[in-house]
């Protein structure tokens, strides 16, 4: 499937107070199968509101978000949230369901509004696991398996209406480097051979370079830019948008394999440590 | 659930009710009393008294029947709540609905004495208080939290204006009326207080039993609920309507009885875990019985009835505390 958001924008209303739009132009991309799109800037950029927006949590204030072409809000929100997943950041819960609970809420737009989950349902949540790679933990409390594992069932737990989007809020950014591999990889892989598109925040850059086809980058009092990866991520962009400077890094093992990454020049080593600079 | 324990919390309401009939200042064998239980729709000879008779069906089983209702009903009221807001603390009165009732049958009282009408104020001011709340939460969508600074804002000013009726009424007449009332008992219970507010507890329960699995999904962030594709709002305030039937209508017949909806749940889910498909039901069991004991001891332990309230918290305190020692909480 294929989506779309022309025109976007969108604004915290207060009352009898003119406000500015929060993104200083339009937000305008399109995304087909499989594709997947970064979306990098500064907190407080805007970034978990443009994700709420694009899904319809929040209402654009301007524009609309296109599934095939469709205005969003004319599909019923049933057909909206069987298509779109949304992935939030895990977080403790008060009441420790186990994991194969917490996916099985994922079917819930297909159990309608009085009846209760199915044998298929259950079926259909352990395969889920399985696709993440954790189904071994599907009888587990919610709130003993570890954040990597946590984040896992909340991706399987979208993948159990059988989406065509995911939408991934900071999935990986209070994880341990090895659970955001795993994240990642889980996610290239859905895109790769499920067809499913994701639309992620991050603040790695070489989270980006890894993952995304598109880039769209954005901060306050700075224009959406949107793109391909290596036109939208160099180094000059990072410098203005985040306010500090960023060297590129490529490192290169053989003609087949490539590692890009950007790191910020002051956590750079000079050779002679009493020259290190404080920019802060 | 495993069969043996779905079966166990069948049993433990019917062997409550069967050993509750037994119970009581007049006696008589487990045995004789079954058979009048019985003979209200098989054909069995007459052999006990007529006043056997009137003391099981007329005195004793309403109210059986009612402190079972009432204790199933605040108990999944609670556990639905307790789902809903997130939170291991609230109980059925959360939102005002038990302070708005109070108030009315104190004022009922005060004004009228007892009787249908001041059930009836009850109820109307247990419903009143809902809208309330509702209306100072802003609007229908509003964040949670929202919603029960609404109804301790609600509570606040019922109980206030519960004690100025007690300030006001009669200290040798009304006072102790209002207060014992308060204090909840189904002393006066008959047949006319079950079918009048039984089937509004039923339908109250009915709602919130049919929502259980829902109510899983409403104890997630809202953001999170909405991206599931269920109408959060909508599911939101039929959990809230059911349990403020349930709520009101219990105290309107048997006033204000304390601890019930907030205990029971934790109890249900130390014993099935936190998924509230299995929670609601085995709230609704132990609910049942456990009023149903309560009110036992009520009426059978002085020669006078002591309230239920008093009673569900100095026999319910200490047990919630072992239970909470042992387990940990066991809602994590």
């Amino acid at each position: 499937m294929r989506i779309e958001v022309q025109g976007g924008n969108y604004f915290y209303a207060r009352k009898k107070e003119e406000v500015p739009y929060l993104y200083q132009t339009d937000i305008n991309f399109s995304l087909n199968d499989g594709e997947i799109m970064a979306i990098l800037g500064p907190n407080g950029a805007g970034k978990t509101t443009m994700l709420k927006c694009i899904t319809g949590l929040l209402d654009w204030k301007k524009g609309q978000t296109l599934i095939d072409g469709k205005p969003l809000p004319s599909l019923s929100r049933k057909t909206v949230w069987k298509r779109i997943g949304y992935v939030p950041q895990a977080h403790k819960m008060v009441f420790g369901f186990t994991l194969e609970e917490l996916v099985i809420m994922g079917r819930a737009p297909y159990i309608s509004a009085l009846a209760q989950p199915s044998v298929k349902d259950r079926e259909a949540a352990h395969l889920a696991l399985e696709t993440v790679g954790i189904g071994h933990l599907a009888g587990k409390s919610c709130n003993t398996v570890s954040g990597g594992e946590l984040q896992l069932a909340l991706i399987a737990r979208t993948l159990v209406s059988d989406p065509e989007v995911l939408i991934l809020d900071e999935p990986e950014s209070h994880l341990d480097v090895q659970k955001q591999v795993v994240i990642l990889q889980t996610l290239k892989r859905l895109s790769q051979e499920k067809k499913i598109s994701c639309i992620i925040n991050t603040h790695y850059p070489n989270h980006a370079f890894f993952l995304a086809d598109h880039v769209l980058m954005t901060a306050k009092q700075k224009p959406v830019v949107y793109g391909e990866v290596q036109e939208v991520m160099t180094e000059s962009r990072m410098k203005e948008y985040f306010g500090i400077e960023m060297k590129k890094i490529i490192y290169e093992e053989d003609d087949n394999f490539l590692i890009e990454t950007m790191v910020p020049k002051d956590l750079g080593i000079p050779r002679d440590q009493s020259t290190c600079r404080f920019t802060s | 659930m495993k069969k043996w324990k779905t079966l166990l919390f069948w049993i433990l309401p019917i062997a409550m009710v069967i050993l509750s009939l037994s119970i009581g200042r007049y006696g008589m064998d487990l045995g004789t009393q079954i058979k009048i239980l019985l003979s209200t729709f098989l054909p069995i000879d007459h052999t006990w008294t007529q006043m056997e008779e009137t003391v099981v069906l007329q005195i004793r089983l309403p109210r059986i029947l009612l402190a079972l209702l009432i204790g199933a009903g605040l108990s999944i009221a609670g556990a639905s709540f307790q789902g809903m807001f997130g939170n291991p603390l609230v109980s059925p009165d959360i939102l005002g609905v038990s302070a708005g009732a109070g108030f009315g049958a104190s004022l009922g009282i005060l004004l009228l004495g007892h009787g249908f009408a001041t059930q009836v104020m009850a109820l109307g001011f247990g419903l009143a208080a809902i809208v309330f709340t509702f209306m100072i939460s802003g609007k229908k969508d509003s964040p949670v939290f929202m919603l029960v600074l609404a109804g301790v804002v609600t509570s606040a000013l019922f109980q206030a204006l519960i004690s100025l009726i007690k300030f006001v009424a009669d200290p040798e007449a009304k006072l102790p009326a209002i207060t014992y009332w308060l204090m909840g008992s189904l002393g006066t219970a008959t047949y006319k207080d079950l079918y009048i507010g039984g089937p509004i507890i039923l339908v109250g329960i009915l709602i919130l039993y049919s929502l259980r699995w829902r109510i899983n999904l409403l104890t997630l962030p809202e953001d999170e609920a909405k991206s599931l594709g269920i109408p959060v709002t909508r599911l939101k305030w039929t959990v809230i309507f059911g349990a403020t039937l349930i709520t009101a209508a219990s105290v309107a017949i048997g006033g204000i009885i304390g601890w019930v909806g907030l205990i029971i749940p934790h109890v249900a889910r130390m014993l099935v875990g936190n998924n509230n498909q299995l929670v609601l039901p085995v709230s609704l069991s132990i609910g049942g019985a456990y009023l149903l004991l309560i009110d036992n001891l009520a009426r059978s332990v002085t020669a006078t009835e002591i309230p239920l309230s008093i009673l569900t918290a100095i026999i319910g305190a200490p047990f919630f505390a072992i239970l909470l020692r042992k387990t940990g909480g066991g809602w994590s």
